[in-house]
């Protein structure tokens, strides 16, 4: 799991984008991008995060927590739901992971 | 070393003769060796012959036994080598002759161990011609008494013997400089003559620091020099390179006419930083059939290594667009013939067409916010939006259908108008409508991106903003808003599509009705379009049969009516 917090932004991407890649490397079973600390998300860190899940396969899962009102609005005008599902909770998140 | 000392030897015997014959002075000293001087007069006349060839060897020779004096051992040697014929029992004169010659070698070069081994040099510059000559005789014997000096006896004799022509050769000069001093004094510009003292007085080393300040100074003026062709050459590859970049940004975000078909559209612009060659780009054109088509997009990142993905997506939906594909269809085909194509990078993307005979837009967005509407209009519906293209998943479900009444205006702008930061949070789409419709109708892109610049502390992200408007004139619909769903077997059955029906104000009823017709027609077909009409008086659903992907060009006729399952 890995969990964010704060604005994820032009000058954080680069360090999500590799702490994404080393989960997706270590060849976990599944991964879950924890938001809830997160207020404010731009395109390129999702667009880091739908690179990870692609790289994650078909096998193994992803899944966003994400409670703050204005990254649910991000996901949901971009439609990123259908991409990775988004949960309120870590325990739902989880669920969906394991299957 | 020793052969040094007999060199030297030599050529002190060789300088005392001269001297003593260029100073043929009064009386004698008291010495007997005047009496010897006349027997030497034979081999000293036999000698001339050799002499030339000893000299020039004996010169050198006095020259580094000089040098090598300066070392601490070196007087004692010569000292050694001066005595030693002193005690030679058969050459009284030799010695003599050896000793006084150290004399006037000492006067002429510097040779100051010499000096202590003479104790009477005064008196062999008096000696005359003959005396000379009788010296050398006694020296040429004295390598027969000690062998210690054998080595130069075949020297000393010639060497000796050029007295006379050495001592011609040294006056020489002397006879020649009175001639000199009258060229000297010739008249010459007294600047010139000036600048030789100063040259004569200037030492050594502050020539060399002229010379070298010189050198560091013809090295800063090459070094400008350099840096000015430089720097112009620079600026040439600059311009250029901004040439280049107008180029491409011209063909992402061009110059558009202030009416298009029959709408107004404004468009504005605002990078992030730099040069303007992003992933922002928007177009608005006229379709055949009198309609005018928008689109306007982001792919995430910056920099001149996405342009040509940006440009792809952005020609690939206007082609799409011009041979009559509906906005979600268009996204739809643009999603499954470029995803392969974009190199992992993600596209956003808004396309919209303005009816101007019905007077209403429908736009489909991938993973970009619906457009600002002004004035009021109820808020868009955002549940079970499309993703951006090249996200992996299948985009382009969505399309909404609008009024766009005269008077009323649309405005799509990319998320870096949304997210400008505001204090610690971002504006929000909510905010930036609310500025919009502040705006009036009449207002263009430009206004709303410097009211946004305005009251917003920093703009992190490029900014692009689209706005279209009905031209005075266009058809004044009632309003409605037709909201569009594809569905297919996963959406109806992870719960997207109930979402987006309670999203659309749909009753639960009409909702479950419409979802069971929606499964019969997946089934049968695959998939199925959810189709909800939103008014003042309520939402009724439909559900209709996915779109052909070609529909013949101009003749894109607006939806046929769905079949009516609910109300």
């Amino acid at each position: 799991m890995l969990a964010v917090s704060g604005e994820l932004d032009v000058s954080s991407v680069s360090e999500m984008r590799k702490a994404l890649e080393t989960l997706v490397a270590d060849r976990v079973g599944g991964v879950i991008v924890d938001l809830s600390e997160v207020s404010f998300i731009d395109s390129l860190s999702i667009a880091a995060i739908v690179a990870a899940k692609r790289r994650l396969g078909e096998e193994r899962r992803m899944a966003i927590v994400a409670d703050h009102p204005y990254v649910l609005l991000i996901f949901e005008a971009g439609g990123l739901d259908s991409v990775v599902p988004l949960f309120a909770t870590v325990d739902l998140a989880e669920a969906h992971v394991r299957g | 070393m020793f052969r040094a000392r007999v060199a030297l030897v030599v050529a002190i015997a060789a300088m005392a003769a001269s001297s003593a014959l260029a100073a043929p002075g009064p009386g004698n000293t008291g010495h007997d060796s005047a009496k010897h001087a006349a027997k030497a007069d034979a081999p000293a006349a036999t000698a001339p012959a050799p002499a030339p060839a000893a000299t020039p060897a004996a010169a050198p020779a006095a020259t580094t036994d000089k040098q090598k004096k300066t070392k601490p051992d070196s007087p004692g040697q010569t000292k050694r080598a001066v005595q030693q014929p002193a005690p030679a029992p058969a050459t009284p004169v030799a010695t003599v002759a050896a000793v006084p010659a150290a004399a006037p070698t000492v006067s002429e070069a510097p040779v100051v161990p010499a000096a202590p081994a003479a104790p009477t040099p005064a008196p062999a510059t008096s000696k005359p011609k003959h005396h000379a000559t009788a010296r050398l005789v006694a020296v040429t014997r004295l390598p027969a008494v000690h062998p210690v000096t054998a080595v130069p006896a075949v020297a000393v004799a010639p060497t000796a013997a050029p007295a006379a022509p050495t001592q011609r050769h040294a006056s020489a000069p002397a006879a020649k400089r009175p001639a000199r001093h009258p060229r000297a004094s010739q008249p010459s510009l007294p600047l010139i003559r000036n600048v030789e003292h100063i040259l004569k007085v200037v030492p050594g080393w502050v020539r060399i620091a002229l010379a070298a300040l010189a050198a560091a100074g013809l090295l800063l003026l090459a070094g400008a020099l350099h840096q000015a062709l430089r720097a112009r050459r620079l600026e040439r590859d600059r311009r250029r390179l901004a040439a280049d970049v107008g180029l491409l940004q011209s063909a992402l975000l061009p110059a558009l006419a202030d009416e298009v078909g029959r709408a107004r559209v404004s468009t504005a612009y605002r990078p992030a930083a730099g040069l303007a060659a992003g992933g922002d780009f928007f177009d608005v054109f006229a379709l055949a059939d009198g309609r005018t088509a928008l689109i306007l997009g982001d792919m995430a990142g910056h920099g001149r290594e996405i342009v040509p993905f940006t440009a792809l997506v952005r020609y690939s939906l206007r082609a799409y667009l011009e041979a009559g594909l509906a906005p979600r269809v268009a996204l739809q085909v643009a999603s499954s013939v470029l995803e392969s194509q974009l190199g992992g990078h993600m596209v956003a993307a808004a396309v919209a067409v303005f009816a101007p005979d019905t007077g209403r837009l429908t736009y489909a967005c991938a993973g970009q916010a619906p457009p600002l509407l002004a004035p009021a209009f109820p808020p868009s519906v955002m549940a079970v939006s499309s993703p951006p293209i090249g996200a992996g998943a299948v985009t382009g479900r969505r399309q909404t259908t609008v009024a766009l009444p005269p008077g009323s205006a649309a405005c799509f702008c990319t998320d870096g108008v949304t997210d400008v930061r505001v204090a610690d949070r971002r504006m929000g789409p909510d905010a930036v409508a609310a500025r919009f419709a502040a705006l009036g109708p009449d207002a263009g892109a430009d206004e709303l991106l410097r009211e946004v610049v305005r009251a917003s502390d920093s703009q992190p992200d490029d900014m692009a903003v689209c706005v279209l408007a009905p031209l005075p004139g266009a058809a004044d619909p009632v309003p409605e808003v037709v909201e569009e769903l594809e569905l297919d077997a996963e959406l109806l059955a992870d719960g997207r599509a109930t979402r987006f029906l309670a999203a659309c104000s749909v009753e639960s009823s009409a909702a479950a009705a419409a979802l069971l017709a929606a499964a019969e027609l997946i089934a049968r077909r695959g998939s199925a379009v959810l189709v909800v009409r939103r008014s003042a008086t309520g939402a009724t659903v439909g559900v209709d049969r996915p779109r052909a992907a070609i529909l013949p060009v101009g003749r894109h006729a607006p939806a046929p009516a769905p079949a009516a399952l609910a109300g």
